[in-house]
């Protein structure tokens, strides 16, 4: 059974919002640059009940046309993250120590709902980057419900191709 | 002095220099700050010092348009009114609420706040207030309450104050009883407000005991305080000279007629604890009096996204009422009932398989008014209680009905609606709010629109709060009372209480009432002098 709105939302903030600590420094090694990973998969990492942030992403791409493409949401985010830090875009956000992805991920997300940049899903109000990020969950477990055997766009160019 | 209407004798006449109508906050305010001056003041009030059914059903009435709170129950009629169960939250209008905001149509006082603040300093008296004082810092300091950490040129934390509350009827008897100068009758309905036959001035008041004798009451200087539906009802009735009512030459009487609409239509998931989120919550004892906390729109953010005001205080809800089961359930059998299959079917279901428990205690509650689960009131889910400024229309009026009562008074009917662009509004402002929690990370909320249709047509709750319907304007094109609360076009005619709102703002009325009686009474004297 889909887990109730209330627990999704509990386990959804606590993993994005109050949230940073849920990111395992054991797993994502804290501090230093991240080299296995593409950022954003470090990111989804940190979500502590995928099946929610999964339900909502899957919300987000029925209600979203043409926003199923992960090429397209990945390079999205990385843009919108990297919105006014050029710098940042042109290091590469897989260099970046996790723990500043992480303080970059939330600062965008304050930044968001600052701007009015939110999506409504089943009416939570949600920043735009969170949203993004969970329907990168949702393609990525689709993907691999579907037998792919990777998440998909583990590189933009991958996603497209596959 | 208390004088009983029905002890009189048939058809007696009862002099004064001015007559207050009505022995509400209003009305009763007005005769303390007449107390002890040089005027003969009669407080004419359709009570007695307790609640009386016979009465009471004098308020009778019907409702049309959207659905609203029978107009029989929510107001009081003996003597100290509505305050005999008012439940005491005070808040000032705010600044912009005076002003004439272009986006919102037939908006603007004929004065503005900073006019009326001494007025609601002197009001806080009357209602045990604290001081005069809405400062969050300084309550925040004063009073332990904690600063809910929005404050953005978008949104804010707001004070409001709590009167004990104030039942004026108990806590002023004693000093009007002793008053020399007062006289209270009791028991007395008026049933018209006799124009003089050049239709310029009032001659006097036709006073009827229930089911006893006739009487009359003849002053100088006439004030309406009846409340908010029965001052245009009585000025509809009295059209003895003017055909269509009096003050209504201008078929102004009884329109905009305005309510504060209340819903919970956001559920508010905290990232605080409850024992941290409990001290935001209000409301909270400060030296002498009780403070309490609500998020609201600074006028920028009103001016820029042109909105109507509004007030969201954070409130904890139970499981029962957050059960996401019974919201299913819902949706379900609305669906049902229109032969139609809801959106998200199979959440429905599932809905209401796994939160079955509630579901059956709704049944339960509803159908056998049976409470079945303690689980049911488990706490620590939050909902934004918003009440929300109404846009004046001329179209949500109060007329007379064909039924009369027992006085032989014409019943009244309100037809009352809340228009398509008001319901919009109140969910841009759970947006703008739903934003700010987001931006300073202090959790999510999720808006309820997916039972649109039901809070509009099931679940709306009211502040029952009777506003406008003899509005105040310069312009007797425009209004029914002038700036004075004199009856435009009547010399001697004033209105009191919150009929003569032009808007509303996000408030309950209460202070703002007691603050425009003592304004209008500091001004009888003269008034009365220039007669």
């Amino acid at each position: 059974m889909k887990p109730s709105r209330r627990n999704m939302f509990q386990l959804f903030t606590a993993a994005l919002t109050a949230a940073l600590p849920l990111f395992s420094r054991q797993t994502l090694g804290a501090g230093r640059p991240q080299s296995r990973r593409p950022w954003w998969q470090s990111l989804l990492a940190g979500f502590k009940h995928p099946a929610s942030a999964r339900q909502l992403g899957t919300w987000y791409l029925r209600t979203t046309p043409g926003g199923d493409d992960a090429a397209t949401l990945v390079a999205d985010l990385a843009r919108h993250l990297c919105q006014g830090r050029p710098a940042t875009m042109a290091g590469g956000l897989n260099d970046l120590p996790l723990r500043e992805l992480k303080t970059l991920f939330r600062d965008r997300v304050s930044q968001d709902f600052a701007e009015g940049d939110t999506v409504e899903v089943d009416g939570w109000v949600l920043a735009r980057s969170e949203v993004q990020l969970c329907a990168l969950t949702a393609l990525a477990s689709a993907t691999a419900g579907s037998g792919a055997g990777t998440h998909p766009g583990s590189s933009p160019k991958t996603a497209q191709n596959g | 002095m208390f004088v009983d209407a029905r002890s009189l004798e048939a058809n007696s006449e009862v002099t004064c220099d001015i007559c207050i109508v009505g022995a509400g906050a209003a009305g009763i305010t007005i005769a303390k700050e007449l107390n002890g001056k040089p005027i003969r003041v009669c407080l004419v009030e359709s009570g007695d010092l307790d609640f009386e059914q016979d009465t009471q059903d004098l308020y009778d009435g019907t409702n049309s348009g959207d659905r609203y709170p029978y107009v029989g129950i929510n107001r009081l009629r003996y003597f100290g009114g509505t305050t005999n169960h008012w439940e005491g939250a005070c808040v000032a209008l705010d600044e912009i609420d005076f002003e004439h905001r272009p986006w919102v149509e037939h908006s603007g006082w004929p004065f503005n706040k900073r006019h009326l603040d001494p007025y609601y300093a002197r009001a806080h008296k009357y209602l045990e207030l604290v001081e005069y004082n809405y400062d969050v810092d300084y309550w925040v300091k004063k009073s332990g309450l904690r600063r809910f950490p929005i404050k953005t040129d978008v949104a804010h934390m707001a004070i409001s104050q709590s009167s004990p509350p104030t039942r004026f009827g108990e806590r002023y008897r004693t000093d009007l009883r002793q008053s020399g100068n007062i006289t209270v009758l009791l028991n007395a309905n008026v049933i018209d407000v006799e124009a003089a036959a050049t239709g310029a001035s009032i001659t006097g008041l036709r006073v009827q005991v229930l089911q006893g004798a006739a009487h009359r009451v003849r002053a100088r200087l006439y004030v309406l305080a009846l409340g908010g539906i029965e001052n245009p009802r009585l000025l509809l009735a009295s059209n003895g000279v003017h055909e269509r009512g009096l003050g209504n030459q201008n078929d102004l009487v009884g329109r905009y007629y305005m309510d504060h609409p209340v819903a919970k239509a956001s559920i508010y998931y905290p990232s605080r604890s409850p024992a941290d989120l409990a001290r935001f919550l209000g409301p909270r004892r400060a030296p002498n009096g009780v403070v309490g906390s609500h998020i609201d729109l600074p006028a920028a953010t009103l001016r820029e996204r042109q909105l109507t005001n509004a007030r969201a205080p954070f409130v904890e809800v139970n499981r029962y009422y957050a059960s996401e089961g019974i919201e299913s359930f819902h949706a379900l059998t609305w669906a049902l009932k229109r032969g139609e299959v809801p959106d998200d079917l199979w959440r429905h279901i599932g809905n209401v398989a796994t939160d079955i428990d509630m579901v059956a205690e709704a049944v339960s509650r509803k159908w056998f008014d049976h409470y079945l689960f303690d689980s049911a009131e488990d706490g620590g889910i939050y909902v934004f209680d918003s009440m929300m400024e109404q846009t004046p229309s001329p179209d949500n009026r109060i007329t007379l009905g064909r039924d009369r009562d027992a006085l032989g008074m014409p019943k009244v009917n309100v037809d009352w609606r809340v228009t398509a662009r008001d319901r919009e509004n109140f969910w841009r402002v759970h947006e703008i709010i739903a934003r700010e929690v987001g931006r300073a990370g202090l959790g999510r909320v999720r808006l309820l629109r997916d039972q649109g249709e039901r809070i509009w047509d099931e679940l709306l709750n009211f502040g029952h709060h009777h506003m406008g319907a003899t509005r105040a304007h310069r312009n007797p094109a425009r209004g029914v009372v002038d700036a004075d609360l004199r009856v435009h076009g009547l010399a001697n005619l004033y209105v009191a209480g919150s009929s003569v709102f032009p808007t509303g703002g996000h408030i309950q009325p209460t202070l703002t009432i007691v603050a425009l009686a003592i304004r209008l009474a500091d001004g009888l004297p003269d008034s009365l002098a220039r007669l």
